[in-house]
């Protein structure tokens, strides 16, 4: 154990590091103006946290008060009100106590954050232990003039992963942001060495006027107005939209009188089928234009920036985000190509750092909507470790072995006979309709086979001489990953009885990920050829004599494992 | 099918097994697991019973509890048992597990960012203890070895990964 028994989920903190922060904040402190030491005080949040809270509770309050308030009208009286504004004056008092007792600080080469009225509680986040810092600011965090930051930990996504900070003036963010900045330049593989002279280039940089951070650091790429609208019409994000849409059609239902409804449906002529029809049209084009407008609101202003070792993303029109990940943090990077985008050579570059959970849209996308053949270029400017070409022409990507396409084709086909044994059988006993309509799943068995048929043609894996395993895959969308062989955290190959029959297995690895977007899985490759790769991935240096067959994946071996 | 080696074992399988009490208490969770299944299934069946369906639909759930119950109770800790391996090597944590999808796991001992040795009550009645690696992709766990072997497990894995992890 690395000596730190109480807290089990931040152990890993490694304990040389803790006694390299007073050594280097030694170091730093002559450079630095005293405005800019590394430690920063004790203090609370901007009062503005209060109005948040209270307008949050507000918001889900304001369905049950607004219906309250329209039937309940006639037992209205003074006791109600008085009630009502007891109940909301102890919520203003707690959570202005709330934001009495909330502080947070920098010390010791740690993030601390002490909260809680009744139980008191204290986190405390090593600096090294950070892995991305988002701030961002809703239309209310605008208006009262504060941002939010979130500061977002290795945990593994689990509880606690992340620290947020909702109401900070724009200066107290810059300050932290400052502050927290230390840990990737503590860790970069130079040691002290680079540790200091690091720390001696920001404090240069902090001597000179800090811009803000959406015009901070060198512009790689921002999204044009035409691309923002073309990732919109073709992100596919249809379902959310219509789920909206139902629930809108569900409140109008509720709202509008029953008989006004009867007799717009009276006074359509050949009511039926063209009213399901028209319906069914609207219900798709309003999907379609609601995926446009998200779209447009949540990458809106995306841009895309380096400054030094570090990326800067901005998005977002209304609830704008701006994340701070450090290049040498990002565990993998995803190349998507939708169904709607890949016939027009678009794709979207997803990111995996390890403290993202995938929580939100906009996460962990490092650019929304670009040209397969501009990404390159973007890769190379943005994070070098990741700019694999064989990832984007797919050219030299080992296949799967015939024998594995018939499990890709049937793959979602028994799943559908299944379900028609079970439906025909259902219908035999029960005999609400016809037998015959339990075959119905069958008629979708000739897409299903196509979907894997494609999904097999797409399937292929590579390790590049720079050492990255690249492996593509398909889950509706065709995604590429690119994930350095230094990054995997763990290497699984399984195989089930009929791919031991088969001489096929599955080999899974996974990357450092606050959500589930770090797995990875190709599933039937060769078994001999799934062994020879996860054994050859592992890690490098001082490999004892009797392993030296096993980590023999260099790019001409794996070559000749493919089929 | 089940008698014969998985295929993988083209790569030698990693040489440690589990403590072999890990069986008996397999075995025990089996059978609690077993009693709530079939106070389920005679639940269920007690229904069928009230809806008239006749009773030859009661004997469905009954006989599939049964059934299932007889494979878990039966021959599956025995299999798991002999499935699971593990070595703690230099370089990296080797394990093997899985009824009959067999999965084998390597972990680079640099990733691992703790261990931790855990104890249910039921272990602790046959001195045993899991060990749980945790990376930054997840746990994974190592159920039932002796409390001293964990122990020994654990300390040697928290050595030889006690080295500047890359990650981060």
């Amino acid at each position: 154990m690395t000596g730190d028994e109480e807290r089990p989920e931040d152990s890993g903190l490694q304990t040389e590091s803790l006694e390299s922060f007073p050594s280097q904040s030694a170091v730093r402190s002559p450079q630095s103006s005293p405005f800019l030491s590394p430690d920063l005080a004790s203090r609370r949040l901007h009062p503005a946290w209060i109005a948040i809270g209270l307008v949050r509770s507000l918001r889900a309050f304001a369905l049950p008060l607004l219906i309250f308030v329209v039937t309940g009208r006639q037992n209205w009286d003074a006791g109600v009100l008085l009630i009502g504004a007891g109940i909301g004056l102890v919520g203003v008092a707690a959570r202005t106590a709330s934001w009495w007792v909330f502080r947070y600080e920098v010390a010791g080469g740690e993030l601390r954050v002490r909260s809680g009225l009744i139980a008191r509680q204290e986190r405390t986040v090593p600096l090294e232990r950070v892995q991305t810092v988002d701030t961002g600011e809703s239309p209310l965090q605008r208006v009262l003039g504060v941002v939010q930051v979130r500061i977002e930990t290795a945990a593994g996504g689990g509880r606690g992963s992340d620290v947020t900070l909702e109401a900070l003036t724009r200066d107290d963010a810059a300050a932290l942001r400052q502050r927290l900045a230390v840990g990737p330049a503590g860790r970069s593989p130079g040691g002290l060495e680079a540790t200091v002279q690091g720390a001696n280039e920001r404090s240069a940089t902090d001597a000179a006027v800090r811009p803000l951070p959406e015009t901070q650091g060198e512009l790689i790429r921002a999204i044009t107005p035409g691309a923002l609208f073309v990732a919109g019409a073709t992100s596919g994000r249809i379902g959310p939209a219509m789920a909206i849409l139902f629930g809108a059609y569900q409140f109008v239902d509720d709202l509008v009188p029953e008989s006004i409804l009867e007799r717009l449906a009276m006074s359509a002529p050949g009511f039926g089928l063209r009213v399901v029809l028209v319906v069914a049209g609207i219900v798709g084009v309003g999907s379609w234009l609601l995926a446009v407008v998200s779209t447009v609101l949540t990458f809106g202003g995306f841009a895309l920036r380096r400054e030094g070792d570090r990326l800067l993303i901005a998005s977002g029109l209304l609830d704008r985000r701006r994340s701070t990940i450090p290049i040498s943090r990002i565990q993998a990077i995803t190349i998507s190509e939708g169904m709607l985008r890949q016939p027009f050579g678009l794709a979207a570059l997803r990111i995996e750092s390890a403290g993202y959970a995938t929580d939100s849209a906009e996460s962990g996308v490092l650019f929304p909507l670009l040209r397969r053949s501009e990404i390159p270029a973007l890769l190379a400017a943005a994070c070098p470790d990741f700019a694999a070409d064989a990832a984007v022409d797919g050219a030299g990507l080992n296949r799967l072995p015939v024998r594995a396409r018939r499990r890709y084709l049937l793959a979602d086909v028994w799943q559908l006979l299944i379900l028609a044994v079970v439906a025909v059988a259902v219908l035999v006993r029960t005999g609400w309709l016809d037998w015959r309509w339990g075959l119905l799943p069958l008629a979708l068995a000739p897409l299903a086979a196509m979907y894997g048929w494609v999904a097999f043609r797409d399937a292929g894996w590579i390790v590049d001489p720079a050492e990255r395993l690249i492996v593509r895959t398909r889950q509706v969308a065709r995604q590429t990953a690119i994930l350095p062989r230094r990054r995997l955290q763990r290497r699984d190959v399984s195989q089930n009885p009929l791919q031991r029959r088969a001489a096929l297995a599955t080999l899974r690895v996974a990357v450092a990920s606050g959500g589930s977007g770090g797995r990875v899985e190709l599933a039937h490759l060769d078994e001999e050829v799934a062994g020879r790769l996860q054994a050859g991935l592992g890690p490098r240096r001082a490999v004892p004599a009797r392993d030296q067959s096993r980590s023999a994946v260099s790019p001409a071996t794996s070559a000749a494992g493919g089929p | 099918m089940f008698a014969r080696r998985p295929r993988l074992a083209a790569r030698p399988a990693p040489p440690h097994h589990l403590d072999p009490r890990a069986k008996t208490l397999w075995r025990l969770n089996a059978l609690m697991e077993f009693a709530v299944l079939l106070a389920f299934a005679a639940v269920a069946a007690w229904g069928m019973y009230r809806l008239d369906l006749g009773w030859g639909w009661s004997v469905i759930p009954v006989a599939g509890a049964l059934l299932i119950g007889t494979i878990t109770v039966g021959p599956v800790p025995g299999l798991r048992w002999s499935r699971w391996r593990y070595e703690i090597g230099e370089q990296e944590v080797d394990l093997q597990h899985g009824l009959l999808t067999v999965t084998r796991t390597l972990i680079p001992m640099t990733r691992i960012q703790h261990v931790d040795t855990r104890r249910s009550p039921l272990q602790r009645r046959y001195g045993l203890s899991s060990v749980i690696l945790y990376t930054a992709a997840g746990a994974i766990e190592v159920p039932a070895l002796a409390d001293d072997i964990a122990g020994s497990v654990r300390d040697r894995i928290a050595e030889l990964a006690n080295t500047r992890d890359d990650l981060l």
